[in-house]
């Protein structure tokens, strides 16, 4: 119960939201006198009084006779219902000319709809009648081309047809293949489409052949049907031919075997046969170009027009400005490229988004392409995106058509998120430990501050410093010299001294004698008295002798008695020294003997 | 004659204040710091560094201020400045290092040398005061051991002097070319800092020369020539290029 109830529910949604009601009339365009041909109404919809047109120039034969088809079919759960109800006649063409017959009315729903107006071309039969029997034109059958299966090539063709055979290079054709035949086609078999090499195409779509209508082509008539639509695009200047293709077409044909039968002989024998047609050769005349393209001249032509558009220019850092450029019109859009753009060298610019939206048609490829810039700046600052052009060739004034955009000043400012450039950037060169760390502290303690540009290097006291110490130095080596220059002399020390020395050396002597030490007082005065001779001469400790001394003293010119004096006392000290018994009184006199010698010495060794 | 007392008493009081001023100014910016208070912070120093007066810990202050302030360029040079009057010190290096980090340009280093590389590092460990008084006081100290050697009588003392001498001798020398190089390097300014966020090099000084890169604020660049507002620049790998006087600052 409730699946019906849900089958009936679908119906109603199917029939609520049925499709516009159309009521279309239906018969071939041409036809010959005394042929007859079918005139087909047909509604889409449940319909009612149907008026019929009225029909002077033809003769009707039968109808109208209605006929209804509907189908229901179920796609991917969806449901579409199709239903199609037809009013026929057999008409008859009586006389040449051109006829109209006039529209044909119906009402579905309590609505009146009408049909269309339909013009029929009546041409003068060439004697031949078509047989009758097929009234469908797609059945109709001119005998005489089949005979035995060859078919010759001007009843049977295919024909391209193009809107202009001559053109500009890139310029838009459009290509329609043509099916021209006398045959009673039945079906089509293996099409090969044309290649059309030194073209870029794009295919048209077309409704599916599901009847030949009729031509009238030098007084005959053809079934013809278009096959297929193609927009080319030359590739290469010069005349271009479009290769031969082919379609293989089934028809039938009345048999010409006689049979016995009697119901052949009634109903007819009809044979399957095929036959190719072949396209008829075409040439397209294709011229380059104008010379005096503009720079930006890309390729692109036909009648164009461009619109750019930026989103925002106030903006900051790493925040993303689209810039659209949108280029719509009627021409070989799909092979446009985007304008050159000179983006500040400092922006990171990622290849434009395209998206296109053309349309093929028989007047061209209309529609529109867009490419969408993203556009980042990474830095602050003022930038400026200069002004760019677009070049097209305008196929219908024939010349070129420069278009401009831009340009666009855009201020950036530093993102509020303010570490983020500098450190997200910082991320890709260097290792990450390092976030986190902060500078060191600041020094808190003297600031040690001091003139700008003040050197202790190459000022006057640096250099003060090292005369003072040379100075220094150079006193110290004086000094030393002097000292050392004394030294040299010092047998002249010696001998300045020689009188104090002895002197002093007597006193000590003296002063052992008032003790009454003998021993030491002897040694001290031969002390004294050799010291005295040693200074006095310069004679060194090791060479003194008697001998040596007496020597001396004589060549300084001392009196003998003085020498002999000097001598005496000496030996008399040493005497004394190791026999101290004997010499024990004469102390004193020893010792004044001693002063008076060397004073008398003293006088003599000046 | 009263005049005179007068005025140069009053230049006592003025340059007396002002001494004194320096040092509490130095007090009161580093207080602005460590309160975070950077903007008056930098204001304070650069009172201080507008009186004609320098030194490492100024700069460094300021370098650090104005990282706080998030101005990479100026903070790199400020840093660059103070390594230059304190070449090896640890904490301007460091900063200087972690200030580089923030610095877009990745320029490889042309390698030097390892010699001359020593070379630098060894005229870098001291300031060219520093290496003055080293020379001066080893000049002294050589001076005295040729005395030694002049006069000593003892042969091993002698032999010690004599060897003792010339490597102090050739000490003072050394670091008295070490010296004249530290002080060369600051007053030379052959050496800047890009401040503008992002600067397009150009072949010829003009604008309408070649455009040759780009460099990004905080690079620091060699300065190799000079035409009236433009400058020749050179990278650290050696790249050359010219730009205007006005994007750069010099260390």
């Amino acid at each position: 119960m409730k699946r019906w109830y849900f089958i009936i529910l679908a119906f109603l949604t199917t029939c609520i939201y049925a499709q516009d009601v159309t009521f279309t009339a239906l018969a071939p365009k041409v036809v010959e006198v005394g042929q007859q041909f079918r005139l087909i109404y047909s509604v889409n919809a449940q319909a009612e009084r149907f008026v019929p047109p009225a029909i002077q120039d033809f003769s009707i034969l039968a109808g109208p006779s209605t006929s209804s088809s509907s189908n229901v079919s179920i796609v991917n759960g969806k449901v579409t219902q199709y239903y199609e109800l037809k009013y026929t006649y057999i008409l008859e063409a009586v006389k040449e000319g051109e006829f109209t017959l006039p529209a044909a009315e119906i009402t579905v729903d309590k609505k009146k709809y009408t049909s269309n107006e339909i013009k029929i071309e009546v041409i003068k039969g060439n004697g031949q009648q078509p047989s009758g029997q097929s009234t469908n034109p797609v059945n109709q059958q001119p005998e005489e081309t089949a005979n035995n299966g060859t078919v010759s090539a001007s009843d049977h063709y295919l024909k391209v047809i193009i809107s202009k055979s001559r053109v500009k290079r890139e310029e838009h054709i459009i290509a329609t293949v043509k099916l021209y035949t006398r045959l009673n086609i039945t079906n089509f078999g293996e099409y090969k489409p044309p290649t059309f090499d030194g073209f870029i195409t794009e295919r048209i779509e077309v409704p599916p052949l599901n009847q030949l209508s009729q031509e009238n082509i030098n007084g005959k008539i053809y079934f013809t049907g278009i096959i297929d639509k193609y927009i080319l695009y030359p590739q290469k200047t010069g005349e271009i031919s479009i290769k031969p293709f082919e379609l293989l077409c089934y028809y039938q044909t009345q048999s010409r075997r006689r049979s016995n039968s009697i119901f052949d002989e009634f109903f007819g024998t009809y044979e399957r046969a095929q036959a190719k047609a072949h396209s008829l050769p075409v040439t397209i005349r294709v011229d380059a170009l104008p010379e005096n393209k503009p720079l930006s001249f890309d390729g692109a032509i036909g009648e164009l027009k461009m619109d750019v558009s930026i989103d925002k220019t106030r903006i900051k850092t790493n925040e993303a400005v689209t810039l659209k450029i949108k280029i719509s019109g009627n021409g070989n859009l799909k092979y446009i490229n985007s304008p050159k753009i000179e983006f500040p060298t400092d922006f990171d610019v990622y290849d434009p988004k395209i998206s296109d939206n053309i349309k093929y048609s028989e007047n061209g490829a209309i529609g529109n392409k867009t490419f969408e810039y993203l556009i980042i700046p990474r830095h602050p600052g003022e930038f400026t995106i200069p002004k760019f052009e677009f070049s097209y060739f305008d196929t219908r004034a024939n010349v070129y058509k420069t278009l401009t955009g831009g340009e666009y000043k855009l201020s950036v400012d530093k993102s509020s998120g303010d570490t983020t450039v500098a450190l997200t950037n910082a991320f890709t060169k260097e290792d990450i430990r390092f976030l986190g760390k902060d500078i060191r502290f600041i020094k808190k303690g003297t600031p040690n501050l001091k003139e700008k540009d003040q050197f202790l290097f190459g000022s006057g006291s640096f250099y003060l410093y090292y005369i003072i110490s040379l100075m220094l130095f150079g006193i110290y080596i004086f000094i030393r010299k002097k000292n050392i220059r004394e030294n040299a002399n010092i047998q002249l020390v010696r001998n300045k001294k020689a009188n104090t020395f002895a002197r002093k050396r007597l006193q000590k002597a003296a002063s052992f004698m008032k003790q009454n030490q003998k021993e030491e007082f002897y040694e001290e005065l031969a002390k004294g008295l050799w010291g005295y001779i040693s200074d006095k001469l310069s004679i060194p400790a090791a060479n003194l002798s008697k001998d040596n001394a007496r020597n001396q003293l004589i060549n300084k010119k001392v009196d003998a008695e003085s020498i002999d004096k000097i001598l005496n006392i000496i030996d008399r000290c040493e005497y004394a020294r190791y026999a101290p018994v004997t010499e024990n009184t004469q102390m004193d006199v020893l010792y004044n003997d001693s002063v008076e010698i060397i004073s008398k010495l003293q006088q003599q060794l000046k | 004659m009263r005049k005179l007392i007068f005025t140069a008493l009053y230049f006592l009081a003025v340059f007396g204040v002002q001494a004194q001023n320096t040092d509490s100014l130095w007090v009161k910016a580093n207080d602005y710091f460590v309160k975070n208070n950077f903007e008056k912070a930098i204001e304070t120093y650069q009172v201080i560094n507008n009186r004609g007066l320098h030194s490492a810990e100024l700069y460094y202050n300021m370098g650090n201020t104005y990282y706080k302030l998030n101005k990479i360029a100026q903070a790199i040079l400020y840093y660059e400045k103070a390594a230059e009057l304190a070449p090896h010190n640890d904490d301007i290096a460091y900063n200087l290092e972690l200030a580089n980090r923030n610095v877009l340009d990745k320029i490889e280093k042309i390698p030097v040398f390892f010699i001359t590389a020593w070379g630098k590092s060894f005229i870098n460990l001291f300031s060219s005061d520093l290496w003055a008084k080293i020379s001066i006081v080893s000049f002294i100290i050589a001076l005295v051991f040729i005395s030694i050697f002049l006069y000593t009588r003892r042969y091993g003392l002698k032999k010690l002097s004599f060897w003792f001498g010339i490597i102090i001798i050739f000490t003072s020398i050394l670091s008295f070319y070490c010296s004249y190089n530290q002080k060369q390097k600051i007053i030379k300014n052959d050496s800047a800092i890009i401040m503008n966020p992002s600067v397009t090099v150009k072949s010829s000084p003009d604008f309408s020369g070649t455009d040759l890169f780009v460099i990004h604020e905080g690079t620091k660049v060699w300065i190799t020539d000079e035409i009236s507002e433009w400058k020749e620049i050179k990278l650290s790998d050696g790249s050359k290029g010219w730009l205007k006087s006005s994007d750069i600052e010099i260390i």
